[in-house]
């Protein structure tokens, strides 16, 4: 049962999310992707459980004078898809810049 | 309220507006959240300084995917949780992978439950809607009783007087009224016309609650005589002949030639007790109307009486209060010529007159035949579920072995049964809808032709597929859905995982083709069988009823003759009748194809002669009062036998050109000879009738005429006395006219004859003799119709439920054909391995059906005419009929198992 590869958009935000963008906005100014794919994305992952969520402490929120925050973090399962797609996408892009400088 | 504010700014007023449209989208759980999480990061974009383009791209964005969300939800929902979701969803999977039997399920159901729905439309029609008044349960039909009360006494009618006497002392009742069903010609507006109407005491609307729609209804002061001659139109004339005109109160019309004044107009749908009311004339007008002496005389009885009984009075009580108005009535009525005839007074509450015993044995009839449908469609398909089951058996074994739970499996199966239930459900009543058309055109029919002895309270137009009758089909779908689907369900549920792996599905060779639920499956075969023969020999009797009606002799010839009705009116003295008789005959008899023509009061099979008490024969006077013998009494012209073709046979006709002075002749049929002159020829002999046209003077017979069929087929013709309207006229009856071709050709010449005469005078009720024979014997035709029908949708799904059977066994013990030919056994032998236990269950089926035939069609027995309900031929074709339909049903796929491949056969396992 090998999980569907992760699509280059995906990894970006799954990438993003570990590299401590927990949050769609955030997650938005990193990838350069819009807010309709990125929230596509970040919901499909949270189905896939590779991602997971939590809302923001109310407190926080208030004492900061700001709505609250829906944060989004890296499950096990999705550190070891990200650490796999990347990978593939390394192998990838080096076998292709090795293809072009053969050629 | 929020510690922190939202900018002012329009633009992020609308980029939260588009938000808040976007969650309208998501269900109500995740509706708040998806929300704040958008604006959350809404205000963090506004505040990192995001323009107003890139803001509305951003919630653009949202809206996205609040839809895509809404509907990711939805799904989940309905899918996960509960369970009964993927039950659903996993039963329309598959059902949707065997459309076959999808179809075939579907199909069964739409037509078992679209037969019941259509019937439970017209059965609650005459049995179970209340009549449309208030409070209808204290509305009794009170009956005047006359005869020997200690044995059975008649029922007849009141006559004004009567009503008049007892209407003080009835204390049991808060009101009561008179009514009775007369008809008279409508002029003033337009042409003139014949309409229905009912005369009727005061007091009449009041007692049923009837609401005026313009003006005002006959109220007390009607009563007195000489009141202004006022009438009350029907919602139905008011519209068709004045057109809806507001202003009608106050118009004048004019009845039988006299003037009314129109009073009121009554509430839509109300045609009077009668059913077929147009205006209502009270008793005190009457008189302008007809004879008044139908309304003075005591024992001239015409008028139904309904009364309302008083609050807290319950029906026993008030039957036995009056009980003791009947002495009071013999004391004030002796009987004038000295019988021992008695009075009394009884009463029946109005929900029980509604439809006589015949009516409602035929309705309850065919609902039993609708419900033997519904088991049988039930039967068939439980059995294809069975089957079905059988061939999942593999399928659910593994499933259960990857941890399904037994319930549920069930679930599962029962699910399924549900689904197609309500497809068929739905199918069904969307078929009984297409349907209503024809319900509605039946009850119309037996309204027509039952006439006000039946369904008089019935309004056709109140018919119709309203909630009860959607929510008994869809009902009856869900049952149905329930008892199929138990069986299965249980049946999945005790699956022997093991076994069933073992054996992929297929019945293992030495079960020798048999698994769980065989047993059960050759059992619901044997119950549709049973229950077909059943139906089968219900519709053959009826056949045969209406076969032998056919058979009965008319004593007239009803080919070619066409008849129509007329009246002069109680102005017309007997010359003016005469003159008028004689004019219309010599125009219709100049006219080319008519072969012959006369008139007489009474038209035969329509069961509305008069009939009066026999007084004299010869010199000797016949006592007894109203207990003497009834004859049918008419006035007829002397062509009546050569235009009817009723054969003279003894002495001749009526001779022509009497006058009225002359002595009185008269022909009488053979019961009248058979009854009143036992033994000796009575031609020479005397009659004397209770004749409101020759008194009672006694008239000599000249002949005597072959016994007509004037009232029921089914009961043998009364003694008929016919007298010469030229000695009696009675200026009113039918005008009879023999064509030498189509006799529909001379209704315009009996228009324009009738109005050469008299240019005011309509003739109505135009129709072929033919076609009221046929009226005669509907509802014989109407119940042997409906009991066809399911008859054979019975036959047909029971050949398809054995054919079903058979195709399953023999698909089953493939291998083992294909392993029986290998082995040298030739076709023949497989027929007969295949066909030996359908035609067992055949057999078991027949019998049973007999059984049940035999038990069942007793209680058609009022309903047929000369035939025993046991009748052995009607049962034996009604066998031979289901043995050879089941022979094929049966032989069909068995043939199929003599063409299996041995070799492939084997191969494919």
């Amino acid at each position: 049962m090998s999980p569907r590869s992760l699509g280059w958009a995906t990894t970006a935000v799954l990438a993003a999310v570990r590299a401590g963008r927990s949050f769609g906005a955030d997650i938005m100014e990193a990838t350069d992707l819009s807010g309709g794919s990125v929230y596509k994305i970040l919901r499909r992952m949270e189905r896939r459980e590779l991602l997971e969520s939590r809302w923001e402490d109310a407190v926080v929120a208030e004492a900061e004078g700001r709505p609250r925050r829906r944060y989004y973090a890296l499950t096990e399962e999705g550190e070891v898809a990200l650490a796999e797609a990347l990978e593939r996408f390394r192998t990838l892009t080096s076998d292709l810049a090795a293809e072009g400088e053969a050629g | 309220m929020s510690p922190w504010h939202w900018p002012r700014a329009p633009i992020l007023r609308l980029a939260r507006g588009v938000l808040w449209l976007g969650s309208l989208v998501v269900p109500g759980a995740g509706r708040e959240a998806w929300r704040e999480e958008w604006e959350a990061e809404l205000w963090v974009l506004h505040r990192r300084g995001a323009g107003g383009a890139a803001l509305m791209r951003f919630v653009l964005g949202g809206a996205v995917d609040a839809g895509r969300e809404g509907l990711l939800m939805r799904r989940e929902a309905m899918m996960g949780g509960s369970g009964w979701g993927q039950d659903l969803r996993m039963a329309l999977r598959r059902l949707a992978r065997a459309p076959g039997f999808t179809a075939i399920t579907v199909l069964v159901l739409a037509l078992g439950i679209g037969a019941n729905t259509a019937l439970f439309t017209s059965l609650r029609a005459t049995l179970l809607q209340e009549p449309p008044y208030p409070e209808p349960e204290r509305l009794v039909l009170v009956d005047l009783l006359y005869g020997d009360l200690e044995a059975v006494p008649d029922t007849i009618p009141w006559s004004y007087p009567k009503f008049a006497h007892v209407r003080d002392d009835l204390d049991f009742l808060e009101s009561a009224a008179a009514y009775m069903r007369w008809n008279v010609t409508l002029a003033g507006t337009g042409d003139p016309r014949r309409v229905d109407v009912e005369i009727v005491s005061p007091g009449y609307f009041e007692l049923l609650g009837i609401t005026s729609a313009r003006g005002r209804l006959l109220a007390a002061g009607e009563e007195r005589p000489g009141a202004s001659q006022r009438v009350v139109l029907s919602h139905r004339l008011w519209a068709e002949r004045f057109g809806g005109d507001p202003a009608v109160v106050g118009r004048s019309v004019r009845l039988n030639g006299s003037g009314f004044e129109v009073a009121g107009v009554a509430r839509a749908g109300f045609r009077g007790l009668t059913g077929s009311a147009e205006l209502w004339i009270p008793q005190s007008a009457a008189p302008a109307v007809m004879d008044a002496r139908r309304l003075e005389r005591t024992w001239s009885h015409w008028f139904r009486v309904m009364g309302r009984l008083a609050p807290g009075t319950g029906l026993e009580a008030a039957r036995a209060s009056a009980s003791a108005l009947g002495s009071a009535l013999t004391e004030a009525f002796p009987d004038p010529r000295g019988g021992a005839g008695a009075h009394g007074v009884a009463l029946s509450p109005m929900g029980e007159l509604r439809l006589n015993r015949l009516t409602r044995l035929a309705v309850s009839a065919v609902g039993v035949g609708a419900l033997l449908l519904l088991l049988i469609t039930a039967a068939n398909v439980a059995g294809l579920f069975l089957a079905r089951t059988a061939a999942r058996r593999a399928d659910v074994a593994v499933r259960a072995a990857l941890g399904a739970g037994r319930a549920r499996l069930a679930r599962e199966v029962l699910m399924e049964s549900l689904l197609l239930a309500g497809a068929g459900g739905v199918a069904g009543v969307a078929l009984a809808w297409l349907g209503e058309g024809g319900v509605r055109w039946a009850v119309a029919y037996a309204l027509d032709t039952t006439g006000s002895r039946s369904l008089q309270f019935l309004d056709p137009a109140s018919l119709g597929m309203d909630a009860t009758v959607l929510g008994t089909g869809l009902g009856l779908a869900v049952l149905t859905g329930l008892v199929f689907g138990i069986v299965p369900a249980r049946a999945a549920g005790r699956a022997d995982l093991v076994r069933d792996l073992r054996a992929g599905g297929r019945g293992g060779m030495r079960e020798g083709g048999r698994a769980q639920g065989h047993g059960l499956r050759s059992l619901l075969v044997v119950g549709q069988l049973a229950l077909t023969l059943v139906l089968l020999s219900g519709a053959g009797l009826m056949l045969a009823s209406f076969s032998r009606l056919g058979d009965v002799s008319l004593g007239f010839d009803p080919e070619g003759v066409v008849a129509a009705r007329y009246e002069l009116g109680s102005d017309a003295g007997p010359a003016e009748t005469r003159a008028f008789e004689a004019a219309v005959l010599e125009r219709l008899e100049a006219r080319p194809g008519v072969e012959a023509a006369a008139l007489g009061v009474c038209s035969p099979v329509t069961a509305y002669c008069d009939m009066t008490g026999l007084r004299q024969l010869d010199d000797r006077r016949v006592e007894g009062g109203l207990d003497a013998p009834w004859v049918h009494t008419m006035s007829v012209t002397p062509g009546f036998f050569e235009t009817l073709r009723v054969p003279i046979v003894q002495g001749g006709g009526l001779p022509h050109g009497l006058r009225p002075e002359d002595p009185p002749v008269a022909v009488i049929s053979e019961a009248a000879a058979r009854e009143f002159f036992p033994g000796i020829d009575p031609v020479g002999h005397r009659i004397g009738v209770t004749h409101s046209h020759t008194g009672e003077r006694p008239a000599e017979i000249v002949g005597v005429a072959a016994d007509v069929t004037y009232a029921d087929l089914e009961e043998d013709p009364a003694p008929a006395v016919y007298f010469s309207s030229e000695q009696a006229s009675a200026g009113w009856g039918q005008i009879f006219v023999r064509a030498s071709g189509d006799p529909a050709h001379l209704v315009p010449a009996i228009r324009q004859a009738v109005l050469a005469v008299r240019p005011d005078l309509p003739v109505y009720d135009v129709s072929t003799l033919e076609a009221r024979v046929a009226v005669a014997t509907a509802r014989t035709r109407v119940i042997l119709g409906l009991l066809a029908a399911f008859g054979l949708t019975a036959l047909l799904l029971s050949a398809v439920g054995l054919y079903g059977f058979v195709s399953y066994t023999v698909e089953r013990r493939t291998r083992e054909v294909g392993l029986r030919m290998a082995l040298g056994a030739d076709r023949g032998r497989i027929l007969g391995a295949m066909t030996l236990r359908p035609f067992v269950l055949v057999a078991a089926g027949a019998a049973a059906g007999v059984a049940g035939a035999l038990l069942l069609t007793r209680y058609l027995r009022e309903l047929l005419f000369s035939v025993e309900p046991s009748d052995p031929l009607v049962l034996s074709l009604s066998i031979l009929m289901l043995l050879a339909v089941a022979a094929a049903a049966a032989l069909v796929p068995a043939f199929r198992a003599t063409r299996v491949d041995p070799v492939r056969s084997l191969r494919s396992e």
